[in-house]
């Protein structure tokens, strides 16, 4: 797509090129399908092109509603990105609102495209430690547990972000994440006996397990975007099956040595 | 006494740890923890009183709404950002994966119950979320008009 310069007047392929790759950031970055098409349908809008996108979870759909032209991308989801969805949805709000003009908004949007905002991973990977010293297991651990479940749940997003890196497999970065961990937790098992082997586990997947996906599957399926609301439970389902698989594989490798 | 004051210091670590993971942008990670910790509170306060999982669940995704819809507003986020953050410690991940770890055992009755309990924690989250929007929708409508489109 090239980028018009100023005093262009947009076509219409123009203006359905940008609302659908601002369409296309927002469901990289694991916004909500509702969410999306308002915020296609309303660049569409303020552009002076009314208009219609459907979204499921790996297409997003843009027509211009008089009819002539239809665009579909597809996109594949792999995580959150929440940054890229706070830019995409504050420069939209700023079109919307006319405080930057259509141009900068262009500009805005390619840059985005190329360019991943991201924590760094040592701090992604000490946060996703953070995560697995679950709350919910307070009373079921002793301090020991804990701070075991601390370096369990470093391990484990650590192989998930690696082999997510190298890999393109689906559910292959969970199901190793997940064997990652039931080797930890049975190394550390042997080498202090005190510790509770099952709750270790249960803490370690926390950063893992798609615990927010089902719930954002359901608050979906409420708003009436029933099909992807599906899609997402099915998902979530079959990475929390691919992560036991994983820690009983590794669990029955060691049984059986 | 001291069980509660560490569970609150973990919630708050487990909703900021997680805005990481989810890549939040910095202004909502203050807001994600002040929120995450408000809805435990919530949460382990009525766990003691109840015996049903959907009481407890649906009070603290109803604090997380409103909350978080507030706390928004208040640091100019959208409001996913701070909801996933908060709601980490309450979602059942934990649940369906031991769940799903019955399987291996042919605990067949376990599963169900499993399954079941998963799916009633999940609703009943997305209950609380759904109306404490409807709250929102009426505190917030004149200056939603106003700032919003």
């Amino acid at each position: 797509m090239t980028t018009p310069t100023s005093q262009t007047v947009y076509t219409e392929s123009d203006i359905i090129n940008v609302a659908t790759e601002a369409g296309r950031l927002l469901l990289l970055g694991g916004a909500e399908s509702f969410r999306i098409e308002e915020t296609v349908e309303h660049i569409g809008k303020s552009l002076g092109l009314p208009l219609t996108c459907y979204v499921t979870m790996t297409a997003v759909v843009v027509s211009a509603n008089n009819g002539v032209q239809t665009k579909l991308v597809k996109a594949r989801i792999s995580g959150f990105n929440l940054q890229t969805v706070d830019r995409v949805n504050s420069l939209s709000r700023d079109l919307v609102a006319g405080t930057i003009s259509p141009d900068a908004f262009y500009v805005a949007i390619d840059d985005l495209k190329q360019r991943v905002v991201d924590f760094p991973l040592a701090v992604k990977v000490l946060s996703a430690g953070l995560v697995a010293m679950a709350p919910s297991l307070i009373g079921q651990g002793t301090g020991l547990d804990f701070v075991l479940m601390f370096f369990a749940g470093i391990i484990g997003y650590l192989c998930y972000v690696m082999t997510d890196r190298y890999s393109k497999t689906p559910y292959a970065p969970e199901f190793i994440g997940g064997f990652g961990i039931g080797l930890f937790v049975l190394m550390s098992h042997s080498l202090l006996s005190g510790s509770s082997s099952l709750s270790i586990i249960l803490g370690a997947v926390m950063p893992l397990v798609p615990g927010l996906a089902m719930t954002n599957a359901i608050r979906e399926i409420i708003m009436g975007d029933v099909l992807s609301g599906l899609v997402r439970s099915i998902n979530a389902l079959l990475v929390v099956s691919s992560l036991v698989t994983g820690v009983w594989l590794a669990l029955e490798i060691v049984n059986f040595v | 006494m001291v069980n509660f004051l560490f569970s609150t210091f973990l919630a708050l670590l487990s909703s900021i740890g997680f805005s990481i993971i989810a890549n939040v942008p910095q202004r909502a990670l203050l807001g994600a923890g002040m929120t995450g910790v408000c809805s435990w509170i919530a949460y382990y306060l009525l766990n003691l009183v109840y015996h049903s999982i959907v009481v407890p669940n649906f009070a603290a995704a109803l604090v997380v709404g409103v909350l978080g819809f507030y706390l928004a507003r208040r640091f100019r986020v959208p409001v996913t950002m701070i909801y996933v953050g908060a709601l980490i410690s309450l979602v059942p991940g934990g649940m369906a994966f031991s769940t799903l770890q019955k399987i291996s055992e042919n605990n067949l009755s376990a599963v169900l119950k499993g399954l079941f309990n998963t799916g009633c924690v999940a609703i009943s989250l997305a209950l609380g979320v759904g109306v404490a929007n409807i709250f929102n929708g009426i505190f917030y409508k004149k200056k939603r008009v106003a700032s919003e489109r």
